[in-house]
């Protein structure tokens, strides 16, 4: 205390009264007491609240706990997920219930223990692999995920904390790799992801089945098919689509690279990617077969037309060239068969930009094709639908589409003249679904006939693709592929593409295959072409998957076959051509 | 009904013992039902302790707690010199084949004493009551830091400082208190390796205990695994003492848990309620104390095993195994029944508290 200077005698009094008020002398009992009463009551409240937290935080840490078991309870009603099947009743995903064994480290008491007791009951596991799992930090380590009845019993018997055994399903694929891309994948959760799995999820979640147009046979015939050629050219990838043109079912679908769905963790992004319906590129000369029949359809040309392609053509500053130059006039049938592009650039300014784009919409190549996978593509369109885009269009260039838009537009084209959407989905048998009528059954019938001559004379690009007895009409085309991250094409990298119908007088299937950078070899003198590379997988899925679909071989001088073909076609100056040979 | 509320608790108290134990006792080489025995021989002389002070007299209460007070204090000093060392404490004496803590028994002791004093200096001139308690209060914090036992030397200040607010402190002081606190804090914190590595773990999560303690909760739910089910006590050291309301929650569930923290919570209110119409300083003073050590001591076992608070190995009064803590908090029950029994006519006319101090009382 400093307050004992003599200049401050009155500050050493009031602090001494301020003293006696904080420690009085004498002592108020009943004042006292009155304070302890009322100090009592905060003391109580203090004391109930304190209470109450501790009562709130058990509560909320076991309410917690009843969401999270919710959660396990879904996990469990998801082991009644739909099976998906194809057309003919093949499992293509199923779920099957398992036993996971899994450790929690942090409630093993004896990790030795533990080690040498279930290292026994688990065939490919070593002591220790068990003691390097028990080590890890985290609180759930999966040991085994197919823990047999027997084994479960015996573990269970060592009564061993911190080594758990549960309940839980596993999405199995029994035939892995075969439907990859269009089946697609569910999460660790059970929930679809990609593909059918996706598509479908809220119908395989409610337990029902799903039945695929998909035939499991075809499928595999048209991935060795097509695998095989991919090896051969050293090629990047491929993709096929087989279609029922009646009535628009996909029998088959393969993207290549592809991966085993039992293992999707292990697959690279590449084999992810669905290339028959995700990926969009520039067909190349296969849309030829649109400008035909557009043409005829619209009155723009017909068979007796004729086209000067004696020199390139200029345009805009571009110069359209042909890639087997003639000097001479060709007729209509002929510039499809010899795939001419500058003849197809005429035919595409007599049809003009407006008709063609008014085609290209009913034909379902300007929009997101309507097919029951998520992984669905966009067409990439010019910007400016003018002259310039006609022609490149007409053969090709210059609008990007999916596979599965060139298979749904060329089916019209090929088929009986209807644009039917591409279904993954089996048909009831007296289904009733959206048809529209594009083209006359006249100018199919031309079409049709036209593209069997691609396959059947000597002049066409498609002959390998002949399956005898099978009437196979087809269009090829080699397209240059665009420079990544640059303008212009890369005239080493190509995109070769086939389209083909057969049997082609009374056409049902409709096979594509594109095969992507496919590199030049010995065996197709230096060629890398659509003819040598993809025309061939068409000849061997035809022989191999008619039998599978039921088509039989035909007569082809029969009568009745003469009848469906169109007799007047004039190939190389020779007179008529019948379009069977 | 508050002794109604103890018998439950001592009944539950070996429930859950036998629960928790055997896993315990076999990890340390002990047979099987070891506490659980040794809980049920201990609870005879608890009861007998509770049922014997709870018909004293307040005089004679005053007499023996000083008499006592003073024997434990030696003790106590007596455990730093000659006590075994368990687990880095030095708390316990050993008296034959018993092990002795004699702590347990000065908390309850020390809540009568300090009433005392308290008592006198409102109700007596020109004695400073306050400071004779704190001298006590001082030294006995002292021996238990020596020991040291933090969590005993909290429950200590924590029922003193309830006693001091009870007793009028002015509000200023105790706004002085309330911010020297953190003071006492940093200071255990810098100054006791364990308090720091306890207080370190409750912040940045790193406690294997806590964590286990709070799963017990989640694996419980609301009806608990079953008796005997149970694994956290497999893990937790001291499942049978320090953690036994987790083993509670696991295999009893939250609805036992409620029921537990509501019996602690009546016999709580029920002392303050007993308090509040006590005819006197002391007995007020002395009832509230006591509860509120018994609560306390509750709250910080609960709130520590559900991570509200660092971890604090404090027994559960009554629940947790241990002979001297539970004879002491029959001792703490005893005390409560006698003092808020007082209020019976009869016994008033029998004792005559003017006798003894004829100022206090008028």
């Amino acid at each position: 205390m400093r307050n004992n200077t003599p200049s401050s005698p009155e500050r050493s009094n009031a602090m001494s009264a301020i003293w006696r008020r904080i420690w009085p002398s004498r002592p108020d009992p009943d004042k006292s007491r009155r304070i302890a009463r009322a100090r009592l009551l905060v003391a109580g409240a203090m004391a109930t609240s304190c209470f109450m937290g501790i009562s709130a935080k058990a509560v909320w840490l076991v309410s917690g706990q009843d969401e999270a078991k919710n959660g396990q309870m879904q996990t469990q009603a998801n082991a009644a997920r739909g099976a998906i099947y194809d057309r003919k009743g093949r499992l293509l995903a199923s779920t099957l219930p398992i036993m996971r064994l899994h450790l929690d480290p942090k409630m093993v008491l004896n990790p030795y223990e533990v080690a040498t007791k279930l290292a026994p009951l688990l065939p490919g596991k070593s002591e220790q692999d068990i003691l390097k799992a028990l080590a890890r930090k985290s609180r759930y380590v999966e040991l085994d995920r197919k823990i047999t009845p027997a084994r479960h019993a015996a573990i269970m018997q060592l009564g061993l904390p911190g080594v758990n055994i549960s309940a839980t399903s596993l999405r199995s694929y029994p035939h892995g790799p075969e439907a990859a891309h269009l089946v697609g994948q569910v999460d660790r959760d059970g929930q679809g992801i990609a593909g059918v799995e996706k598509s479908m999820q809220a119908k395989l979640a409610a337990g029902e089945n799903v039945n695929l147009s998909i035939d499991l046979g075809v499928q595999a015939i048209v991935r060795q098919s097509l695998s095989h050629q991919i090896e051969r050219f050293e090629a990047v990838g491929g993709a096929s689509l087989v279609m029922d043109m009646k009535n628009g079912e996909i029998i088959s679908l393969v993207s290549l690279p592809d991966y085993d769905p039992n293992h999707f963790a292990e697959a690279r992004d590449d084999a992810r990617f669905n290339r028959a319906t995700k990926g969009v590129f520039e067909m190349g000369s296969i849309f030829k077969v649109l400008n035909t029949a557009i043409a005829l359809e619209s009155d723009a040309a017909s068979l007796v037309s004729s086209y000067d392609v004696s020199k390139p053509l200029r345009i805009s500053g571009y110069s359209i060239r042909d890639f087997h130059p003639r000097k001479r006039a060709l007729n209509l049938s002929e510039v499809l068969v010899y795939s001419s592009n500058i003849g197809s650039a005429k035919i595409a300014e007599a049809i003009g930009p407006e008709i063609q784009q008014s085609y290209m919409e009913k034909l379902g190549l300007l929009n997101r094709p309507a097919l029951e996978l998520p992984e669905t593509a966009q067409p990439l369109m010019p910007r400016k639908w003018g002259r310039l885009s006609t022609i490149t269009i007409s053969y090709g260039y210059g609008l990007s589409v999916s596979p599965v838009h060139a298979v749904g537009a060329i089916a019209a084209a090929a088929g009986n003249g209807e644009f039917i959407a591409p279904t993954l989905l089996l048909r009831e048998p007296d289904e009733v679904f959206e048809r529209t009528r594009i083209f006359s059954a006249e100018t199919n019938r031309k079409v049709r006939s036209m593209m069997r001559l691609v396959v059947s004379h000597k002049d066409g690009t498609a002959n390998y693709a002949d399956a005898p007895g099978y009437l196979v009409g087809a269009k090829t085309g080699s397209a240059e592929k665009l420079k990544i991250g640059a303008r212009g094409y890369n005239k080493k990298a190509n995109l070769t593409s086939i389209v083909a119908a057969f049997p082609i007088h009374d056409p049902r299937y409709l096979i594509f295959v594109m095969v992507d950078e496919p590199k030049p070899q010995k065996f197709s003198h230096g060629y890398a072409t659509a003819g040598w590379v993809a025309a061939p997988v068409i000849a061997e899925i035809v022989k191999k998957a008619a039998p599978v679909l039921g088509v039989l071989p035909v007569d082809i001088k029969a009568p009745e076959i003469r009848q469906n073909l169109e007799p007047n076609l004039n190939i190389g100056g020779k007179g008529a051509i019948f379009a069977s040979f | 009904m508050m002794l109604t509320c103890t018998l439950l608790l001592m009944v539950l108290g070996a429930v859950l013992v036998m629960a928790a134990s055997p896993p315990v006792a076999e990890r340390i080489g002990l047979a099987e039902h070891h506490f659980v025995f040794r809980q049920i021989f201990f609870m005879l002389p608890a009861l007998l302790v509770m049922l014997v002070t709870s018909i004293l007299t307040e005089r004679t209460i005053r007499i023996l707690c000083l008499l006592g007070g003073m024997v434990i204090t030696g003790l106590m000093v007596a455990t730093l010199a000659i006590g075994p060392e368990v687990k880095g404490a030095t708390r316990w004496l050993m008296l034959g084949g018993l092990r002795l803590q004699p702590s347990e028994f000065i908390k309850p002791i020390l809540v009568i004493i300090s009433a005392w004093l308290l008592g006198l200096w409102r109700e007596q001139e020109g004695f400073p009551g306050w400071a004779w308690a704190s001298a006590v209060v001082g030294v006995i914090v002292a021996i238990l830091i020596l020991q040291p036992d933090v969590g005993m030397t909290a429950v200590v200040v924590l029922t003193f400082g309830f006693q001091m607010f009870l007793a009028g402190l002015p509000l200023l002081l105790i706004g002085v208190a309330l911010a020297l606190a953190p003071l006492a804090v940093i200071m255990a914190y810098s100054f006791l390796d364990h308090v720091r590595l306890r207080v370190d773990k409750f912040f940045t999560g790193g406690n294997l205990q806590t964590e286990r303690s709070i799963q017990s909760f989640v694996e419980g739910g609301w009806y608990g695994v079953g008796p005997g089910d149970g694994r956290v006590k497999l893990h937790l050291p001291d499942a049978h003492a320090d953690f036994i309301f987790s083993v509670a929650a696991e295999e009893y569930g939250l609805i036992a848990c409620l029921f537990l923290i509501g019996l602690f919570g009546f016999i709580v209110i029920r002392g303050y309620a007993q308090s509040l119409i006590a005819k006197d300083m002391f007995s007020m003073l002395a009832v509230s104390g006591l509860a509120t050590q018994f609560g306390v001591q509750a709250a910080i076992h609960m709130a520590s095993s559900l991570n509200l608070i660092p971890t604090k190995g404090m027994t559960l009064p009554f629940i947790s195994y241990g002979g001297s803590s539970l004879v002491a908090s029959g001792l703490t029950l005893g005390l409560i029944l006698a003092l808020s029994r007082k209020q019976h006519p009869s016994e008033q006319e029998n004792f005559a508290p003017e006798q003894m101090m004829p100022e206090a009382s008028r």
